[in-house]
């Protein structure tokens, strides 16, 4: 995941620096040599109407290697954080690395509105958290998005719950099962290339189907002891093509059960891509 | 494209269902039991079951009332109860070779039948469907030797077979309804049944080796470090009287009590411990790190059971200084060091787990008191514990006193109650806890409820207060906190170890039914005149007690005279042919020139040519020979001779057959040397 944030990283950089302006950008696929630079205004022929059309996204440049393809900016709505669902039958995919988790999610449009998917989170590898991840997009106007968010599924811890002193569990807040549901609202300028934000929250439920007496003779818990657990989190997703988005996300869990930690606050760093 | 879409739907429900369906799976049902001993709970906690050996009932408890209800008579010297799924009650009485079964009408209790069974039954478990009753016979019917476990029909009360385990088995557990492992209390480990053959199919562990990694093997099992002051010291251990196995089924622990095997210093240690000097028995004494460095250190075996194939065990490198704080150790220390000085920890006999299996109770039969420690971490403590030499954290949570002698313990389903059986005082204690958070504590709740009185003799049940206790200062040390029956185990008899004095190897003698007393001079090496000699130098130089007094010296008298001769298949009222051939041979060989009178000993003193001359540990000022020992009950107490050379009887007469040093057997044939084995068995 690294290569790819850097790679991501340096175009994006490359892209600042060249400052092409608007809709005149040329895309070079790796090892090509950049294409030269348009020629001035004054040196360009008069328009007649016996010259081409301007090039479009289905015909290469005449002239130039059949490898280029001029293609207008195209805005990058490829969303796994905000309330913008993927359209039907496209899927997308993000990792991010970040503090204390790394995880990765795939989802799939399935209609306009509804995205399906899966997610996956690990503690560096002190518990493993696989879920199922639903999106529903309530509503939007513009560059605005509401949806909830749902997702559920079981997590796999590495040590015992009898030998988890202040461990994952207390850490996270989860447990063997967890669910969750809740509202995204993400917002997006009308640039291309502009920014996501996004702002969840959501009430993860905790079921652990493994709980064990804390205290000696502080009493026997229920089979299933079922905490609700409070997730918020903000961020944005940057995107540097049509394509692709940098994401960076902070966050804060807060945890309804006594013997867990408060809070656990949250930060990472990914990218969000399309998948073919 | 539509139909592609919904399968791909179909595909990502499928799999999370199928993680969702792995997440909740996983548990496995166990031979887990919410009590043990001495003492059980009905299966609707309603009412408390303890048995009284000295008063051959069981007493009910309606624990609502906390008031005693009913007194139920069953078999004699009754030792331990577990109540089966449907809510009958087992008792196993040791000294009937029966167990009791006992119905619960309205209101009454009745027992409905004795199950006739081994010799001196023991342990019990009865399988989560109810099938089968398992009990524990500390000897075969047919041979003293070795001890058996019996599965009984429970619809029909009858025995479906008795399978041999090995040599004074004690305490049983179920592992998952076809698995049990069964403890043997002085080999100090355990022997693991499958239950469908029957047969045994791992007949000990390497337990003996992982405790001793760093001198036997030369590897150590965790990172702490060297040993201290540069003596190896290695431990054997006894006494493994219980086995509970977690929830999950995946760990067992065994009660055990480590017993050091290296030469006993018999000077002071290298710092003098707060709580007074110990005796050389202490943990000062001899060297070492904390209690480890006495000569009887109370413990916790831990067993990995998850595994079909193997019982594997986890225990720590006893030889090193600080086994006990290793936070990386998912299993209790193998020593249970107090984190409380004025509450030391001797002699475990029965322990018990939470039904999550975080938490486990141990009954401290020599300290009367209560160990409670966390199961799968070390990590349950107050913040740091005194262990003898320096401030660390002590992986036992609480240390909770009760009343004396308990061997008997049950924790109530909701998980806030536990009761305690005090054997000697006939009481019921009961633990809650008390406050909340950080300001938690486990206390004794009220008085303890009586449930039976005395019926041995004052003297005789003073004297067994002080034969047991390690927590007495007049019979013992605080950093010392052995008992007199920390070595003369299970009512007096013996351990089954040779300690490596620094006068020689001294086998623990047993005491019980051989007229002790009036068989003065006392000890290997007949040193002591009288009792009260023996007292002055056992009891205040060794133990490290402030003195007893002559009343306590004629108390303990009363205790050791009462002590039963352990029972024996072979001992009745028909012997065989070949028992009646040993008991001429005997006279031939002139045994009885030595072993002559009511108790088998003349009190003399001979070379039997077992002197250890060489070695590392010699005997040293033993010109008049070792003194006669009393051969009543002989058979069950291996290893025999001062040294424990002779693992068996059979293999003490035929290794020195022919050097009429032993008896004059040299012109005895082979037969005839058979015919003595087999008479000697049934003393």
């Amino acid at each position: 995941m690294l290569p790819l944030l850097v790679a991501a990283l340096l175009g994006q950089a490359n892209d600042a620096g060249t400052a092409a302006p608007p809709g005149a950008e040329w895309i070079g696929l790796p090892g090509e040599a950049m294409p030269p630079p348009p020629a001035p205004a004054e040196a360009r022929p008069p328009p007649v109407s016996s010259l081409p059309l301007p090039p479009t996204i289905e015909e290469p440049l005449r002239g130039s290697s059949p490898s280029l393809i001029y293609r207008p900016e195209t805005p990058n709505k490829v969303s796994l954080h905000g309330g913008a669902p993927l359209t039907p039958g496209r899927r997308a995919a993000t990792v991010a690395m970040g503090f204390p988790m790394l995880g990765a999610r795939a989802m799939m449009g399935v209609t306009p509105a509804l995205d399906l998917g899966l997610s996956y989170e690990t503690l560096y590898g002190l518990m493993h958290d696989a879920r199922v991840v639903g999106r529903w997009m309530l509503w939007n106007d513009g560059g605005l998005y509401l949806g909830v968010v749902g997702d559920a599924g079981p997590a796999f811890f590495s040590r015992l719950p009898t030998n988890d002193f202040r461990g994952s569990r207390w850490l996270t807040g989860r447990r063997n099962v967890n669910a969750s549901a809740g509202a995204v609202l993400s917002m997006q300028g009308a640039s291309p290339r502009a920014s996501r934000f996004f702002l969840t929250g959501r009430c993860m439920l905790s079921l652990d189907t493994q709980p064990v007496q804390t205290d000696p003779l502080g009493g026997t818990p229920p089979a299933v002891l079922i905490t609700p657990n409070l997730v918020t989190e903000i961020g944005l997703e940057a995107p540097v093509s049509e394509w692709v988005a940098l994401v960076f996300r902070v966050g804060m869990d807060v945890h309804g059960r006594a013997d867990d930690s408060l809070v656990m606050v949250t930060g990472a760093a990914g990218v969000v891509t399309a998948l073919p | 494209m539509r139909a592609l879409i919904r399968h791909q739907v179909l595909l990502v429900a499928g799999l999370g269902g199928a993680v969702l369906f792995l997440g909740a799976c996983g548990e496995q049902s166990s031979g887990y039991t919410n009590s043990a001993g001495s003492l059980a709970l009905s299966r609707d906690d309603a009412f408390l079951y303890a048995v009284d050996t000295d008063n051959d009932f069981v007493a009910v408890v309606d624990t609502a009332s906390n008031t005693l209800v009913s007194q139920v008579p069953v078999g004699r010297s009754p030792e331990r109860v577990v109540v089966g799924p449907d809510d009958t009650i087992y008792v196993s009485n040791r000294a009937s070779r029966s167990v009791s079964v006992i119905k619960r009408g309205a209101g009454q209790w009745l027992e409905v039948f004795q199950i006739p069974v081994g010799v001196e039954p023991v342990g019990l478990a009865v399988t989560p469907d109810n099938q089968t009753l398992y009990v524990v016979n500390s000897t075969s019917l047919e041979s003293p030797e070795v001890g058996t476990l019996t599965a009984i029909d429970v619809k029909t009360l009858t025995p479906r077979w008795d399978l041999v385990v090995g040599e004074e088995p004690r305490g049983v557990a179920l592992i998952n309804g076809n698995r049990a492992l069964v403890t043997l209390f002085k080999q100090g480990d355990v022997v693991t049944v499958d239950l469908q053959g029957p047969a045994v199919v791992q007949r000990g562990t390497t337990l003996h080796q992982t405790v001793n990694a760093t001198v036997l093997n030369g590897t150590s099992s965790g990172s702490a470090p060297p040993t201290f002051g540069g003596a190896q010291r290695t431990f054997h251990a006894r006494g493994m009287s219980d086995v509970v196995v977690t929830p999950d089924g995946r760990r067992a622990f065994a009660t055990t009590q480590w017993s050091r095997e290296d030469t006993l210093t018999t000077t002071g240690g290298p710092t003098t411990p707060p709580g007074g000097p110990p005796g050389s028995y202490g943990g000062g004494g001899g060297g070492g790190c904390g209690h480890t460095g006495g000569v009887a250190t109370a413990g916790l075996s831990t067993f990995d059971v998850s595994s079909m194939e193997e019982t594997i065990p986890l225990a720590d490198d006893l030889d090193r200084c600080d086994p006990s704080s290793d936070p990386n150790k998912d299993f209790p220390a193998s020593a249970l060091l107090s984190p409380d000085l004025e509450r030391p920890i001797q002699g475990p006999v029965v322990s018990v787990m939470d039904s999550t299996g975080n938490w486990l109770f141990v009954a401290n039969y020599n300290t009367d008191n209560v160990a409670v420690l966390p199961v799968a971490s070390r990590q349950g403590l107050r913040p740091m514990g005194f262990d003898g030499f320096s401030f660390r954290p002590s992986s036992i949570h609480s240390v909770v006193p009760v009343g004396s002698g308990p061997n008997g313990i049950a924790l109530s389903r909701d998980g806030k109650k536990a009761y305690v059986y005090n054997s000697f005082d006939h009481t019921i204690s009961t633990l809650v806890q008390q406050g909340s958070g950080a300001e938690a504590r486990l206390v004794t709740s009220g008085r303890a409820l009586k449930v039976a009185d005395d019926v041995l003799s004052p003297d005789v049940v003073a004297g067994r207060k002080l034969f047991f206790s390690a927590s007495d200062s007049r019979m013992t040390a605080a950093n010392t906190t052995m008992a007199c029956g920390t070595c003369h185990a299970q009512n007096g008899r013996e351990d089954g170890h040779v300690w490596m004095f620094a006068d020689g190897p001294r086998q623990t003698p047993s005491l019980a039914g051989r007229q002790i007393t009036g068989s003065a001079p006392f000890h290997w090496n007949g040193q002591f005149a009288n009792l009260a000699e023996f007292l002055g130098e056992t009891v205040n130089l060794r133990m490290g007690g402030t003195g007893a007094t002559n009343d306590m010296a004629g108390q303990l008298a009363a205790y050791i005279d009462s002590l039963e001769l352990p029972d024996n298949p072979l001992r009745t009222n028909a012997p065989t042919e070949a028992q009646l051939r040993g008991a001429q041979v005997f006279q031939t060989a002139m045994c009885n020139s030595c072993h002559g009178g009511q108790a088998l000993t003349d009190n003399s003193f001979h070379d039997v040519g077992t002197l250890v001359r060489s070695g590392s540990n010699p005997d040293m000022f033993l010109d008049r020979g070792l003194n006669v020992p009393s051969l009543l009950g002989v058979s069950r107490t291996a290893p025999f001779l001062h040294d424990g050379s002779a693992t068996t009887l059979r293999t003490r007469i035929f290794a020195t057959r022919y050097n009429d040093l032993h008896g004059k057997t040299s012109q005895l044939s082979d037969g005839q040397l058979e015919d003595l084995v087999e008479y000697l068995k049934t003393l």
